[in-house]
């Protein structure tokens, strides 16, 4: 479908089956997609059609009360005059909710409002109240995003059975690769408007087409000049690759294949870059350390035994063989 | 006032259409309206010789000075106050409810009966006290549309106008009455709204 933005056209082809998840940066009209598919705005043209049920197309465009669309809005939009339970029964067109409630953890809330809910309860409730409406696809816009830290973990893991629960086609924007990666099967990546990657979490990684993506997925993408066995990145020095390759290609590393070194080291590891840390952040079982744009993943123990923190001047250093190219034109 | 004024004012809060402007435009216009021009304009329109006044004589409808001169003098003076009272009501409540509502199975009618018109409910209930006082108090419109017919058309305001000439008493007896019941309204719009801003806030 193809809808005008003030500054690009959103255009989209998706075929979603099980969970997808949809990332992009902000502005790319990742919330326009999902208000078109939800009816909440209209596409200027194009066809929206859900388990053989036509949304929008040729002359139809269905009002988004009878999409039976569930939709998680990304600050939730609870109705802040209903107790939980009357939100959850809202569309719920007279069956029992009770199971719901239990299934999603707020049985003990029934009878309280939102405004005096956490931010993972009201998260709860906005899930329950999309899914008693027993829809025919789900919506969910950064259903994590108005979380802290410390919570967004856990219910994401429960977002995902849920999800897997209800058996409907959903799409979840979202704007970080571990979410993408515990909610979703495939991910779609949108920029200005347009799909330009799908795939699995995977893939995303392994060959990420544009520096977004790579990005996304915590690759590093440094672009340059091939010729032969050597590439002259934009940003001043040169790699060695493994193979032949000629012409604009961008260079990527997955950061766990990069070693940091303090001291000049002569090892098979046949490319090395010097300069200063920038960032140490500690995520779970690894540490990355951020060098002049380039992120490495390195064990806390070693991240310990270097004494690594910002400023301090390391090498960091990887395998010809463990560089992969792409042709970027 | 209340039955046409809440769906338009919630139309005027939610739609943008092209003659937005003009429709409030027109609301708003008695409201800059001097009473005696509106007194003039409901008596040339409803008058018995008057554009409407006409078609309705032949039917057997006879309006100026009755008891619905009065109502819609009234109505006419005071309902620009509770629309754009209720307008500023109905913007304040985020649309993002009014959209979860749409997703959730609810066509406009009961997203507006449901969600729009509980939230805007304190705005709602000010508004109509504003539209009522303007409404008891008017005096312009109604004696020109009217009259002063005792026992019919002479409201309370008259009342106490006539009171000034011959029974100051019975004036000032009236101006008292609508003290105390105008004191009343505003103090019930005003415990109304304390309790729901209290039931609707994070405490």
């Amino acid at each position: 479908m193809t809808r005008e933005l003030r500054s690009f056209t959103l255009h989209v082809e998706l075929d979603v089956d099980g969970v997808l998840a949809v990332v992009g940066p902000s502005g790319a009209g990742k919330s326009t997609l999902l208000r078109l598919i939800a009816g909440l705005d209209a596409p200027s043209r194009g066809r929206i059609e859900c388990d053989g049920d036509l949304w929008f197309g040729d002359g139809r465009d269905l009002p988004p009360e009878r999409r039976r669309c569930g939709f998680v809005f990304q600050d939730y939009a609870l109705f802040p005059h209903m107790t939980v339970r009357q939100n959850v029964a809202y569309g719920a067109d007279g069956t029992d909710i009770d199971p719901l409630l239990e299934r999603v953890g707020i049985g003990h809330l029934a009878a309280v409002r939102p405004p005096r809910l956490s931010g993972g309860e009201r998260q709860r409730v906005a899930l329950a109240r999309a899914l008693a409406l027993q829809p025919q696809a789900l919506l969910l816009d950064e259903p994590l995003s108005a979380l802290d830290p410390a919570t967004r973990g856990a219910v994401a893991a429960e977002l995902a059975a849920v999800l897997r629960d209800a058996a409907v086609p959903a799409i979840v924007v979202t704007h970080a690769y571990d979410e993408a990666v515990s909610l979703a099967g495939r991910v779609a990546v949108i920029e200005q408007g347009r799909v330009v990657q799908e795939g699995t979490p995977r893939e995303l990684l392994e060959a990420p087409l544009t520096s977004f993506v790579a990005e996304f997925a915590g690759t590093n993408y440094l672009p340059g000049m091939a010729s032969g066995g050597q590439v002259h990145l934009d940003r001043g020095g040169s790699v060695r690759i493994a193979g032949d390759a000629s012409g604009r290609v961008a260079v990527l590393v997955a950061p766990w294949e990069i070693t940091l070194s303090l001291a000049p080291v002569d090892d098979s590891a046949q490319n090395h870059i010097a300069g200063a840390i920038e960032r140490v952040v500690p995520m779970g079982n690894r540490v990355r350390v951020t060098i002049d744009g380039i992120a490495a993943e390195i064990t806390p123990e070693s991240a310990e035994r270097l004494a690594l923190q910002p400023g301090v001047r390391v090498i960091a250093s990887w395998k010809a063989t463990s560089t992969r190219i792409l042709a970027t034109g | 006032m209340v039955v046409v004024g809440t769906p338009l004012a919630y139309l005027l809060a939610t739609r943008s259409f092209p003659s937005r402007s003009l429709v409030m435009t027109a609301v708003e216009l008695p409201l800059v309206l001097p009473p005696a021009v509106a007194g003039i304009g409901l008596l040339m329109a409803f008058g018995r010789r008057g554009l409407l006044g006409h078609q309705l004589a032949l039917a057997g409808i006879s309006i100026p000075f009755t008891r619905l001169a009065v109502v819609m003098a009234m109505t006419f003076v005071a309902s620009p106050l509770y629309i754009r009272q209720a307008v500023s009501a109905f913007e304040a409540v985020d649309t993002t409810l009014l959209e979860a509502s749409r997703t959730l199975g609810a066509g406009s009618g009961r997203t507006f009966r449901r969600v729009a018109l509980p939230l805007a409910g304190s705005g709602l209930g000010a508004g109509m006290a504003l539209g009522w006082a303007r409404a008891v108090g008017e005096f312009g419109a109604t004696i020109i549309f009217a009259g002063s017919l005792t026992g019919v058309t002479r409201t309370a305001p008259i009342e106490i106008y006539l009171g000034l000439s011959d029974n100051l008493d019975a004036g000032l007896a009236t101006a008292a009455v609508l003290i105390a019941a105008s004191g009343g309204v505003l103090l019930t719009v005003k415990l109304l709204g304390v309790g729901r801003a209290r039931r609707f806030t994070p405490l």
